[in-house]
């Protein structure tokens, strides 16, 4: 959400090199990165720095994985995922680009309800907008099927309140979010 | 708490889309490039497509405001349902409740095969749809520039309700090859097989009778259990005409009525109708001691004795000479059964018309197989009126009919031994008969008393073996009868014949105890009747493929009951011998016939014999030869009945074309064909042809050409020595334009047994043929 | 030549279900000739339907006339009678034994309209007769079913996995 501009970012890693004067930070190692409501992980981080003290983070995933995002949407008991083989994040602009088989989810409480796929995505928090790409014309896409941008959103239910009603209080088939986590790198 | 999803596995694609999957199914977005803000909108650009259960829309480019769910797609819009596409520059729509505008769309439904443009398109909601300045046709486009659809429709405005599965236009102006041929106010179009009340085929035709005439069938799809097809027929010689045939199907009776109304016929100068109506049901007495009590009424009735020459075959009875009109009630309770009726004739021929029976009553009371012994009794009373005064020959001859009561008590019990490999079955009559003649008899007497015995032993054998034949195995069978019959001989020259006749003598009537039908001539017989029976099955499905007999009677004394007194007496001895066959070798060749030759003389009195060869749908020969020398004047028919494509006659045949195309029943053999029909029926005895109905039938794909010419040989009317009405009829039927099904010709599916239309029904297409 | 007495005709089947009206006039002739056949149980019931070895459907009866020979003076001189009789055998999970087949007869009438009266009961005699015929093929029919093609009764429970136990009715 949008508080999480001003929060501190913190970031764990196994090891850290810190270039004092070149402002830039390297994280190596199942690098978790918090801030506010938001969460990064990947396998490398480097972190620029600029005089005003704004932070551009660029983040791999090891090979054959994926960088995972994390953020609660604004105003809405709901969130938004997105993995993608490198993620850029920029706090001054906010806005999260992730790249290469790149995937953003949006999980209504714990129901999926919006998937949207494609090469690259540009997410911007502070607008809400999401800019989906497919591969540039000509490179070689990884997903040979189809070279488009692929999108499921699913209508939101009127008037049935999102969270399950109690009669079907624990349905059979339960998608949670931290249960995948600890899979995760 | 459930236990899980139950989960059921089905073979068929969903062929519906739900309500619920339409409303809550996931929308799954494609495209080069996607700017979204979740639940908010969405911009999709470059080779863009939505799609929804039972919804595809694809374009350039597309927005979607998911909180309106308004779609906006521009460039190349593809809009394509279960049941039709609409494709165009730019589309504004509501999804959900499927209301929006489309510009300049090329469309095409499914159900109806027809396709078009128009200016704009108005979505009212997902089952109705308004298009303005449209153009209509189901002509399929061949390549080519100069291309035009044969038929074209163009209509200022069209309507299509996939609701009640109509289309309606509004300002419709028809062009066929190009040529404006009709315009009117407003046209209902079928969008589906569904039965709606539309217009039919039209049917044109010249005729030495009725002038130009002009059949323009309206069809009313009143409830589904009635409908009505009204036919107005403008004939410039005569004036118009209005044929109306009703049905109806309730729950406990149906019908059909059929009234031909035609005021002030120049032909006749007089007002002419004609009713035909049969009408079958029963009512509930709510009386559970009586139940429910059968009805069956049918009236024929017409308005002067010509009518039949000028409205030929029009009625539903088969005999229009003499026009039956009958009222019975019916009813049964275990083994007794009684029948109540009225049945009056109008006679429209020259000769002596069948006996009135107002009333007749008749009651059955019979059981089989108690203790072994099958035994019943029949009682009936009737009384007979006939009306000879309109009849000139008959009054000029002073002969007066023998109107009367005859009542008679049938009483019979038989002995069955019935065994697989044969049977005898020993039975026991007696007839006693009573007359009350309103004028005295020729004996002068005015009442009549007759009680006859008869004795007869009815026994037969069944031999079998296995046989190859042809190389099929092949069932035969050996069936030798003997039927004995043995009745003594009382004077009955005297009374009169009401319902008593001489049967064809054939293989069902000749093992019978009495040579006439009917209870006025009770034959004295003392006669052996013999008869082989020979038949072939197919052994694996026991189907009877042919059937052969020879049966002859043998008198051992002379027959001296007769129909009419001056009738000469059978001699004793052997009787005319009888050949019958039957074959039925496989569905493509049948072919029955029975033959009656004359013992002493070796003429031949009857012969059946009929042949038909039909190798696959639309292809069909019927030929048929009858002669009777019994009654006089003789009677001898040649019939043929036919339907082929004159392709095959060419020697131009496309097999491959044709089983690709008939792989859906009931449409032809494919586009651009010419079929021949035809059918003839010549007598040789009058030297002349009778019924002659030869035409072609063209199907274009799109639309079926027809064009016939008919010659009824109507009379030896007063006036010429022999008048025939001979006709040519055009008809043009437009696919999709008017309901399919209806044979637009009457006269050809009647009379040739097998014709199949061209456009039998129309086939509904399943969604998934169209998907995208 | 190879003739002898036509033995009795077994079936392949102990109980049958009459799914026909019994008391139209081939409904009763098809009963008479079942029960004649002397080892055939016919059912009647519908609640005994599901218990029967086989169900014999009559799905048609069509009576027809055609004048097929009119002469000049619009006078019928020749009539076309047509019965045709459509029916299927079925066991009670639905396995066609018999596809439905539909058989049909004609016979040819001389017609004047003047002696009407005495043609009608003529045309019932040989509808009579038609229906005779009909029935009997119908017999042959059903008496042309192998016994192997009908499936032994699965017990309703039990799924047919392993071959079915020596104990299952085997006709």
């Amino acid at each position: 959400e949008k508080a999480d501009r001003d929060k501190p970012m913190l970031i764990e890693a196994d090891a850290m090199r810190h270039d004092e004067n070149k402002l830039l930070t390297h994280f190596i190692g199942n690098v978790v990165a918090f801030k506010g409501t938001m969460v990064l992980r990947g396998a490398r981080m480097e972190v620029q720095q600029d005089k005003q003290g704004q932070q551009v983070a660029h983040v791999w995933a090891a090979p054959k994985e994926r960088v995972f995002f994390r953020q609660k949407r604004e105003g809405v008991d709901e969130f938004t995922e997105g993995e993608g083989e490198t993620a850029i994040y920029d706090s001054q602009a906010d806005v999260v680009t992730l790249i290469q088989r790149a995937e953003v989810r949006i999980l209504r409480g714990t129901e999926l309800a919006d998937q949207i796929n494609g090469e690259k995505i540009v997410f911007n928090n502070t607008t809400e907008v999401m800019t989906v790409d497919g591969p540039p014309k000509g490179a070689k896409a990884t997903d040979p099927r189809d070279q488009r941008v692929r999108a499921v959103l699913t209508p939101r239910k009127v008037g049935t309140p999102s969270t399950t009603a109690p009669t079907t209080a624990a349905p059979a088939l339960r998608t949670s979010p931290n249960a995948g986590e600890s899979k995760k790198p | 708490q459930p236990a899980g999803l139950p989960l059921r596995s089905s073979p068929l694609l969903e062929e519906k889309v739900s309500e619920r999957q339409q409303s809550e199914g996931a929308v799954f977005v494609k495209g080069a490039q996607i700017t979204a803000r979740p639940d908010m909108d969405l911009v999709v650009q470059g080779q863009a497509s939505i799609r929804r259960p039972g919804l595809a829309v694809s374009a350039d480019r597309v927005d979607y405001d998911q909180t309106q769910d308004v779609v906006d797609a521009s460039g190349k819009v593809r809009v394509s349902r279960e049941t039709s596409v609409f494709v165009g520059p730019h589309l504004n729509l509501k999804v959900d409740s499927f209301q929006g505008t489309f510009d300049k769309p090329d469309f095409e439904l499914y159900s109806s095969g027809g396709y078009g443009q128009a200016a704009v398109v108005e979505f009212v909601d997902n089952k109705r749809t308004i298009l303005r300045q449209a153009n209509y046709t189901t002509c399929r486009r061949t390549p080519g520039p100069e291309w035009l659809p044969e038929w074209l429709l163009k209509a200022t405005q069209l309507t299509i309700d996939e609701e009640e599965s109509t289309i309606d236009a509004k300002g419709v102006q028809f062009r066929f090859q190009d040529v404006p041929i009709f315009a009117a106010p407003s046209v209902s179009l079928p969008l589906s097989n569904e039965r709606k009340s539309g217009l039919l085929p039209p049917l044109l035709s010249v005729d030495t009778v009725n002038g130009v005439e002009v059949a323009l069938p309206y069809y009313f799809d009143i409830a589904p259990n009635r409908d009505a097809t009204v036919t107005t027929h403008v004939m410039s010689q005569r004036g118009i005409a209005a044929d109306t045939e009703f049905r109806y199907l309730e729950r406990d009776y149906s019908g059909q009525v059929r009234l031909n109304l035609m005021p002030a016929d120049k032909l006749r100068d007089s007002n002419r109708w004609g009713l035909s109506s049969q009408h079958n049901g029963g009512i509930e007495t709510g009386l559970d001691s009586v139940g429910r009590i059968g009805l069956g009424l049918t009236l024929n009735r017409v308005s002067d004795n010509n009518y039949w020459r000028d409205f030929p075959r029009s009625g539903l009875v088969l005999t229009q000479r003499v026009l039956p009109s009958t009222g019975v009630l019916s009813w049964g309770r275990g083994d007794f059964s009684m029948t109540a009726q009225v049945q009056r004739w109008q006679n429209l021929q020259e000769a002596a018309p069948p006996y009135d029976r107002a009333p007749q009553i008749t009651m059955r009371y019979g059981q089989w197989n108690a203790e072994g012994l099958d035994w019943s009794v029949v009682g009936d009373t009737t009384r007979f009126e006939a009306d000879y005064s309109r009849v000139a020959s008959l009054v000029s001859a002073g002969i007066l009919p023998r109107n009367g009561e005859r009542s008679f008590i049938q009483a019979q019990v038989s002995r069955p031994w019935i065994r697989p490999w044969g049977f005898v079955t020993p039975k026991v009559q007696l007839h006693a008969t009573r007359y009350q003649m309103d004028r005295a008899l020729d004996n002068g007497a005015t009442a009549v008393n007759r009680v006859l015995p008869t004795f007869s032993v009815d026994s037969g054998l069944v031999f079998e073996r296995e046989t190859r034949w042809f190389g099929r195995d092949v069932l035969q069978t050996l069936e030798p009868r003997a039927f004995y019959a043995r009745t003594p001989y009382k004077n009955q020259d005297m009374l009169p014949v009401y319902d008593s006749g001489a049967t064809d003598f054939n293989l069902s009537t000749i093992f019978s105890e009495n040579a006439y039908v009917g209870q006025d001539r009770l034959v004295d017989n003392d006669a052996l009747t013999l008869g082989l029976n020979s038949r072939f099955f197919d052994a694996g499905t026991g189907a009877e493929m042919l059937r052969v007999g020879v049966a002859q009677r043998i008198r051992f004394s002379d027959q001296q009951v007769n129909l009419s007194s001056n009738q000469a007496d059978r001699a004793a001895g052997l009787s005319d011998i009888l050949f019958g066959a039957g074959i039925r070798w496989d569905d493509r060749w049948s072919f029955d016939g029975t033959i009656q030759a004359k013992n002493q003389t070796h003429e031949i009195s009857r012969t059946t014999l009929q042949g038909r060869y039909s190798h696959s749908p639309y292809r069909v020969i019927n030929m048929a030869y009858r002669a009777n020398n019994q009654i006089t004047p003789k009677t001898e028919f040649v019939d043929i009945g036919w339907q082929w494509p004159v392709s095959d006659l060419l020697g131009r045949t496309d097999r491959q074309a044709e089983t690709a195309w008939t792989r859906t029943s009931g449409q032809g053999l494919g586009p651009d064909r010419w079929y021949t029909v035809g059918r003839l029926n010549y007598s040789l005895k009058e030297r002349s042809l009778v019924d002659t109905l030869v035409g072609l039938e063209y199907d274009a794909g799109c639309w079926l050409g027809r064009v016939a010419f008919q010659r009824l040989q109507t009379n030896v009317s007063s006036v010429s020595a022999s008048s025939a009405t001979s006709r040519i009829l055009f008809q043009l039927e437009f696919v999709g334009f008017a309901r399919v099904g209806v044979s637009p010709l009457k006269s050809l599916s009647d009379n040739i047994p097998r014709y199949q239309y061209l456009r039998d029904s129309a086939v509904q297409p399943s969604r998934f043929q169209h998907y995208e | 030549c190879g003739f002898q007495l036509r033995q009795t005709n077994d079936f392949a089947f102990k109980t049958l279900y009459a799914n026909f009206s019994t008391t139209s006039p081939l409904g009763v002739e098809l009963r008479r000739n079942l029960l004649g056949a002397g080892r055939i149980e016919l059912l009647t019931e519908p609640k005994q339907m599901l218990k029967a070895d086989a169900i014999l459907d009559i799905l048609s009866e069509e009576r027809r006339q055609v004048a097929v020979g009119v002469n000049a003076a619009g006078q019928v001189r020749e009539l076309q009678l047509h019965l045709r009789v459509q029916f299927r055998l079925r066991t009670p999970q639905g396995v066609d034994l018999i596809e439905p087949v539909s058989l049909a007869q004609q016979r040819d009438l001389s017609f004047t309209e003047t002696a009407a009266l005495s043609k009608e009961i003529e045309m019932g005699i040989l509808y009579r007769d038609m229906q005779t015929d009909i029935v009997q093929q119908i017999m042959r029919r059903l008496s042309a079913v192998k016994p192997r093609n009908l499936p032994a009764p699965a017990p309703a429970t039990v799924p047919e996995v392993t071959p079915a136990p020596g104990s299952a009715a085997k006709p």
